[in-house]
């Protein structure tokens, strides 16, 4: 795995727009880069990242199935008690699963290590999916890159499939909060997919949904919405208003509500209790603040929390670094410190994406702090050998 | 190959779509005149409870004057005394009542009203409002195209359909005034009720 420069498409602000993608720049700060990629073998792809990936999902739904039985372990991720009965009927009618992203330390050395699942509201997905594959066929065809590179992505075409077999009459709604562009253009995105894969689909805000007389959920134009495809966290519908409608509603949640277990950090202990030792995780558990850790060297992440708040690094059981936040009341896991690999003064974290339950495609962002965060930037990838 | 040979996008990119830019049978901005219930139904813009009950609405919010001369001042010659419009009390709705036979008893005539649906707080609102002739504007355009005043004197232009094309930003104001959502499951029980925490999605 090598991170190889190159001169950017000189027009490519023009392309990103004319395809819709608006948010390549976040906060002034440059985030689709293409100054640069990441060349990676075939060998490295599909033993480093895609065949682990999907291990882990199996293993991830594995969980999820003695999850739902288990009130011990619903205690442990602070999943509320009416939330616990919503998720378990979700498993139990077998409410499909879109996508999911796991991230991974991974270099091209030793096995890819997995940091965390994004198993209810990834992002960073038009660009994986699409503007990355579109950014290949253009360096193909202008010569920035031999005719034989290739790309770990067939993330769209996965989506579409996944959509085509949820076989859905009738509106699908797709919703995001207001006041992100990147958040509204996720959702713009699958509800192009979801078109093309013959679904009848309108975008709306999650603020902007209101209940009829009975307490169900419509649109703001009284549309009854039977099917919501939300990127929206399932922690934040814990606390919302509208919560102890959830139970009797006739709305179907994409993700579903298992999938608030897998968004859970508390996942990653309980994985590795199941199988320890096993090469793509690091050891990890629930942590107390009374206890010491098993390891030197270690972070600790809320059970809830997104882009990288709320993090505290130790070494030598030592404070070194802490990120902002308002996460962490439900409680906290400790995992040990594997700091994203240099890679020409670059931490690659390569995001492997799940779409209907398989393996399909890499987005790799990078950051010069030890965190992911939302101000990471995106540097495309392409399979040179 | 670990890649797509083909990927295209139908919509994202080719057209500005706003959020509520989609959909096939979706509830669209406008504002209409007509000059009956009647016309307001034909349009097939609304149903015809919506149609009577703005119409009522709209009635009941017609100006009222002490004199004769102050009501002729700003509706011309189409002022009368209350008692012979047929002016209906409305219970329920926004609780307005008229008080027939009251001091104020001099009215225009309502010669149509105005019904329209605009983005608001939470999402589509409607209201009415009624549509006047005015001192000055007495005859009226040719080609079925008609001219009202509102009640605050506000010009209004209806093309021959009944759409009101440009409407003055005080149109626009006053109609925002008790609007009230449109409706179409079974009336709002609550909104706003998924208002997230502090975060958003990674």
């Amino acid at each position: 795995m090598r991170r190889v420069p190159l001169a950017p498409r000189p027009e490519w602000r023009e392309i990103a727009e004319n395809n819709g993608f608006f948010f390549h720049h976040i906060n002034g700060e440059i985030y689709w880069d293409e100054s640069a990629y990441y060349a990676l073998s075939l060998k490295e792809i599909e033993d480093g990242l895609e065949d682990p990936a999907q291990e882990l999902a199996d293993m991830c739904r594995e969980l999820v199935a003695d999850a739902v039985n288990s009130e011990e372990i619903l205690e442990l991720l602070a999943i509320p008690p009416l939330f616990r009965d919503i998720a378990r009927d979700s498993w139990r009618r077998n409410e499909p699963s879109l996508y999911g992203r796991f991230d991974f330390a991974y270099d091209g050395h030793g096995p890819a290590k997995l940091y965390e699942y994004n198993a209810d509201t990834p992002t960073a997905l038009y660009e994986a999916a699409y503007f990355q594959w579109l950014w290949l066929e253009d360096r193909i065809r202008d010569g920035g890159l031999p005719p034989h590179a290739d790309q770990f992505n067939s993330i769209q075409e996965r989506l579409i499939e996944t959509f085509a077999s949820l076989r859905v009459s009738g509106l699908t709604h797709f919703a995001a909060m207001k006041g992100s562009e990147e958040d509204r253009a996720t959702v713009e995105y699958l509800l192009d997919c979801a078109r093309q894969a013959g679904i009848d689909g309108r975008q709306t805000y999650m603020e902007d949904i209101v209940t009829d007389s009975l307490g169900l959920f419509m649109d703001p134009d009284g549309q009854a919405i039977h099917r919501l495809f939300k990127l929206y966290p399932w922690e934040f519908m814990w606390r919302d208003a509208f919560a102890p409608l959830l139970p009797g509603c006739d709305t179907t949640f994409i993700e579903p509500a298992w999938k608030m277990i897998l968004s859970n950090k508390g996942i990653l202990p309980l994985l590795w209790e199941r199988h320890p030792g096993h090469p793509n995780l690091l050891p990890a558990w629930f942590h107390d603040m009374a206890k010491s850790p098993p390891v030197n060297d270690y972070v600790v992440k809320p059970l809830l929390s997104r882009e990288g708040a709320n993090i505290h690094v130790f070494r030598g059981h030592r404070q070194v670094f802490v990120s902002d936040g308002e996460y962490g009341g439900e409680g906290y896991i400790g995992q040990a410190l594997c700091p994203p690999p240099f890679v020409d003064g670059q931490g690659p974290v390569c995001g492997v994406w799940i779409v209907g339950g398989k393996s399909c495609g890499l987005g790799i962002r990078e950051d010069t702090s030890p965190i992911t965060s939302n101000l990471s930037r995106f540097i495309p990838h392409c399979i040179l050998e | 190959m670990k890649r797509s040979r083909s990927l295209s996008l139908l919509l994202m990119g080719s057209l500005a779509l706003g959020p509520a830019g989609c959909g096939g049978d979706k509830v669209e901005e406008g504002m209409h005149a007509f000059a009956t219930v009647d016309e307001c139904i034909v349009s097939g813009l609304f149903s015809e409870e919506e149609c009577a009950e703005y119409y009522t609405k709209a009635l009941a919010q017609t100006p009222r004057f002490s004199a004769r001369e102050e009501c002729e001042r700003a509706f011309g010659e189409s002022c009368s005394e209350e008692s012979s419009q047929n002016v209906v009390a409305v219970s329920g709705g926004n609780g307005t009542v008229v008080r027939q036979g009251s001091g104020a008893s001099w009215m225009p005539m309502m010669t149509g009203f105005m019904l329209g649906r605009f983005m608001g707080g939470g999402g589509m609102m409607q209201n009415s409002q009624g549509l006047y002739r005015s001192p000055e504007e007495r005859k009226q355009p040719q080609g079925g195209a008609r001219v009202f005043r509102t009640r605050s004197g506000d010009l209004v232009r209806a093309d021959s359909g009944g759409r009101v094309a440009n409407p003055s930003p005080g149109i626009v104001q006053s109609m925002r005034h008790d609007a009230k959502p449109v409706m179409g499951r079974s009336g709002i029980g609550a909104r706003g009720g998924f208002f997230g925490g502090s975060g958003s999605a990674s």
